[in-house]
């Protein structure tokens, strides 16, 4: 932490507290001085003494600017004042700054008349409470290519955790701020220190929802050289030679063209080789008890079909026996007498593997279907296994069996006996689920948080574990109830302590659970849909109506220390983040160096 | 008979209040075309022009005083108010500009009576002037006077800084009658020419001038009619007064008047903006609302004397 200074005079002054607008503790108007350039979120400062001897400085962010010509009463006067040039009258540019701390601490308007300095320097500092954050991380770059800082333990879950990212697609950027971070915190040297002793452990698991898009993040930015400025702002970052992510696992679900036995994946845009495709075993999604994640649509809830669920769940588990000589695969057998009913004492017990004989062999998901249907709505109107469906009526369950089948082309090719589950050994994984079918993307991001969840009971908050998850509307939709979305939510509320920490997006906050957005310390908000920009409370009006215009690249960062949100820009990424930059050199580029390779030829 | 409308609005009056019977003033004479009464017509200045300086003043009575004497059971009245004189400087290409406004806050004390006001916070603090003048009126009269002496004094300067002077009013109060300055009259309270002439001069066009006359020793003048005016408005709307000091001769005099009435019409007054339009020029009108503004706020005014007054009965009769 960084001692809180009392810096001398600023630079030169850029204007008076206007005393023809009242001037409040949250909001001043600034008179600007004729050669004064200010624009909106620069910082300025207010000193004035008091009467009791102290010195009071005022910090604030500039939020509106207005200009007008003083004189003029009619619109026509403009046109004689700087038109025809008969009139005279005084142009008067204003702006209005929004207070972000007082220093030191008084409840008190700035003084009407008092000179405004732009703060930079250490009253900057003081503007953005530099001296307040234990662990001052960049977050990005202010409109005058300044670092604009957040504290790390509002990150981490020491003091806070979560991060929301809202805006609309394509030009807010929202991933690719989410990737920003995860740069800043896993490939640059303040980002590590900040991660510490426990850094080498820290994980960060990254959804790719959008094309293959992610699965190039390991690869340097062919586009980035065309960008000059970037590099200049990554500089201002204290990054000095920004790049790929150096360590990075990829995975892709495991093809739903695959033969069974075969484990390849549909990326086209990578070799098979750099790409792992992923899957759970029969054994793990009985372990695990991802039956759950099956049906983890909203309207799944609302029916007889989650008692089912939970009954087949807990059937499946003391079914259960390993394979014979095939790892993953299970034999579904009558479990001996006195098997517990209870699910976490069952999955504990060590059972000998069984030959395929001795029951019904489950390794893959058709397998299960076949099972599940036998056990529930046997044929002939007979009544299904009443220790399987729980007494519920034949409808139900054959409910319960038709929804299962409308799941297996979905999801079904996930589950099979070879496949290799996700493992977090790579500091950044990235899981490509954008080809899924929307319950199948739902299944694995279910199944994948809940694992990451459990691995964490009990293991303390370091080291972390950062989930980068885009449509979180999705998962967590503000209406009704999913398994998945009771995970995010219980990630949101207890993720903190275990280190579990959401970077969520979506397009509109007013789509999402309010409590996951509620607990997120650090909100973003990119270009925003003008009819959507209501929701965001903690924008100014102002800043509310000019998100609707950012460009890509430009953000507002709202955090706990800082009473205000600060616009942010973040700089061009190094690192690929689709498939044109993580070709090496631009079109242009390369039909250069081809030219050149004829030239020389001829 | 045809019936007209005044052009200016009703609570500011008419400009020409000129008596039917009225015969002129004995010292005018037409002195340019000999004795004849003709129409020059102005040449237009576009674009560009020399720089033009238009000086205006305002006052305000801001609050009436009374010394009271118990033993005679005399009444002296004054007035505590504040007069204001500035320029507006212009040139035709950039955008004309305020200059030296200067604001002033008397307490004019009549029938020869002294005493100040103690200072107010928030900047009010009065100077004391004395006058032998006992009428009631008297007191708000000198704060007038005072108000043009200062606008002469700005027009003196301004003059000797190389500006062509427009000073709003007649020259009367100009101690240093050099070229060039102008005097710019809005209003007609008394007919100056014999009236032959003075019935023709409702006869000039837009932009014309009438033939230069001298008025007493000191003074030259002529009509002119600032801009077009419409079919409703009345024979004299629109018709200004200039006025020139004789000092340097009747040519230099003329050149003079002819600049300034090449100049002035492009600054006339705007119908809807201005309620003495045209005659109000644009900057004069734009220069006292400025100046009214800087008198500061007449209830504040008001209130300020009422606390100087109180501070002062506390002075002088301690409890």
């Amino acid at each position: 932490m960084s001692e809180l200074t009392t810096p001398g005079p600023p630079s030169a002054g850029i204007g008076l507290v206007d005393g023809a607008v009242e001037a409040t503790t949250r909001r001043f108007s600034l008179l600007l001085q004729d050669d004064a350039v200010v624009q909106l979120d620069d910082l300025v400062a207010v000193t004035q003494d008091l009467p009791d001897g102290r010195s009071l400085t005022h910090y604030g962010i500039v939020v509106e600017g207005f200009g007008t010509i003083e004189g003029a009463e009619m619109s026509s006067d403009t046109r004689r004042i700087a038109g025809t040039r008969t009139m005279p009258g005084e142009a008067i540019r204003r702006v209005d700054v929004q207070v972000l701390r007082t220093v030191p601490e008084l409840w008190l308007p700035p003084a009407p008349g008092a000179e405004a300095h732009r703060a930079s320097g250490p009253h900057r500092a003081n503007a953005l409470f530099l001296d307040q954050m234990e662990q001052p991380i960049a977050v990005g770059l202010d409109q005058g290519t300044e670092p604009v800082y957040a504290d790390f333990a509002f990150m981490n879950g020491d003091k806070g955790g979560h991060i929301s990212i809202s805006g609309i697609s394509g030009v807010a950027t929202k991933t690719s701020y989410a990737l920003f971070l995860l740069y800043m915190l896993f490939e640059t040297d303040p980002g590590r220190a900040l991660l510490g002793a426990h850094g080498p452990q820290t994980r960060a698991l990254v959804f790719n929802v959008k094309g293959e898009d992610l699965l190039h993040i390991d690869r340097p930015n062919g586009k980035f050289r065309a960008k000059p400025e970037a590099a200049a702002q990554w500089a201002q970052l204290g990054v000095d030679s920004p790049g790929r992510f150096e360590r990075v696992r990829l995975y892709s679900p495991r093809s739903q063209s695959s033969r069974p036995g075969s484990i390849s994946t549909d990326v086209k845009s990578r070799p098979a080789a750099e790409v792992r495709a992923f899957g759970w075993s029969p054994l793990e999604f009985i372990r695990q008890g991802l039956l759950r994640f099956c049906f983890s649509d909203a309207s799944d809830q609302r029916n007889q079909i989650s008692f089912v669920e939970q009954r087949v769940r807990l059937q499946l588990a003391r079914w259960a026996y390993p394979l014979e000589n095939e790892p993953g695969a299970v034999v579904l057998a009558p479990p001996p007498a006195g098997t517990s009913f209870n699910m976490a004492r069952v999955i504990q017990e060590r059972r000998p593997p069984r030959p395929a004989g001795q029951g019904r062999p489950f390794r893959d998901f058709s397998d299960l279907l076949d099972f599940l249907t036998d056990v529930l709505v046997p044929e002939e109107g007979a009544a299904g296994d009443s220790t399987w469906t729980g007494n519920v009526a034949p409808a139900t369950a054959l409910a319960f069996i038709r929804r299962l089948a409308a799941q297996t082309p979905r999801m079904g090719h996930v589950i099979a006996a070879q496949a290799e589950p996700v493992a977090l050994e790579e500091p950044v994984t990235v899981v490509d689920i954008h080809a899924l079918h929307e319950d199948a993307q739902r299944f694995v991001v279910g199944a994948l948080l809940s694992q990451i969840f459990e691995e964490k009971q009990g293991q303390g908050r370091e080291p972390l574990r950062f989930v980068v998850l885009d449509e979180l509307n999705k998962y967590a939709p503000k209406e009704g109830t999913s398994p998945i979305k009771e995970i995010l939510i219980d990630i949101a509320s207890r993720g903190r302590s275990l280190g579990v920490l959401l970077i969520g997006a979506q397009q509109s906050a007013s789509e999402v659970e309010p409590a996951i957005i509620r607990n997120a310390a650090l909100k973003v908000v990119g270009r925003l849909d003008a009819g959507e920009a209501g929701e965001y409370r903690f924008l100014s009006s102002e800043l509310r109506e000019r998100a609707s215009r950012f460009l890509p690249g430009t953000m507002v960062l709202d955090q706990p220390l800082i009473p205000a949100p600060i616009p942010v820009r973040f700089p061009f990424p190094a690192f690929a983040t689709n498939v044109s930059e993580g070709r090496s050199g631009t079109e242009e580029e390369r039909k250069a160096a081809s030219a050149e390779a004829f030239a020389r030829l001829g | 008979m045809t019936v007209f409308v005044e052009d200016w609005q009703a609570a500011y009056g008419s400009p020409y209040l000129v008596q039917p019977d009225d015969q002129g003033v004995s010292g005018a004479a037409l002195v340019e075309d000999g004795p004849e009464f003709k129409a020059h017509p102005g040449v237009p200045v576009n674009g560009r022009h020399e720089r033009i300086a238009f000086v205006d003043g305002v006052r305000r009575g801001e609050a009436a005083l009374y010394q009271h004497d118990q033993l005679s059971g005399q009444v002296a009245r004054g007035v505590a108010g504040s007069h204001a004189c500035g320029g507006v400087i212009a040139d035709g290409e950039h955008r004309p500009e305020y200059t030296d406004q200067v604001v002033q806050r008397l307490v004019i004390w009549g029938s020869g009576k002294t005493g100040g006001l103690p200072d107010v916070t928030g900047g009010w603090r009065w100077d004391c002037r004395s006058i032998a003048d006992e009428a009631p009126e008297a007191p708000l009269a000198a704060l007038q006077q005072r108000m043009r002496q200062q606008e002469a004094v700005l027009a003196d300067r301004l003059c000797a800084d190389g500006y062509l002077v427009v000073v709003d009013g007649p020259l009367s109060y100009l101690r240093n009658l050099d070229l060039p300055v102008v005097g710019y009259v809005k209003t007609h309270s008394k007919a100056l020419l014999a009236p032959e002439y003075h019935r023709r001069i409702p006869e000039l066009r837009p932009g014309e001038r009438s033939s230069i006359f001298s008025l007493g020793r000191d003074r030259y003048s002529c009509y002119m009619r600032l801009a077009p005016v419409s079919g409703l408005s009345g024979p004299w709307a629109g018709v200004v007064r200039l006025e020139v000091p004789q000092s340097a001769g009747l040519l230099p005099a003329t050149e003079v008047v002819d600049r300034v009435a090449g100049i002035v019409p492009r600054y006339a007054g705007i119908a809807y903006r201005d309620p003495r339009a045209p005659q109000n020029l644009q900057p004069v009108g734009a220069l006292e609302a400025t100046l009214r503004h800087l008198l500061g706020d007449p209830g504040l005014a008001y209130r300020a004397v009422r606390e100087a007054i109180h501070k002062l009965s506390q002075v002088e009769a301690p409890a």
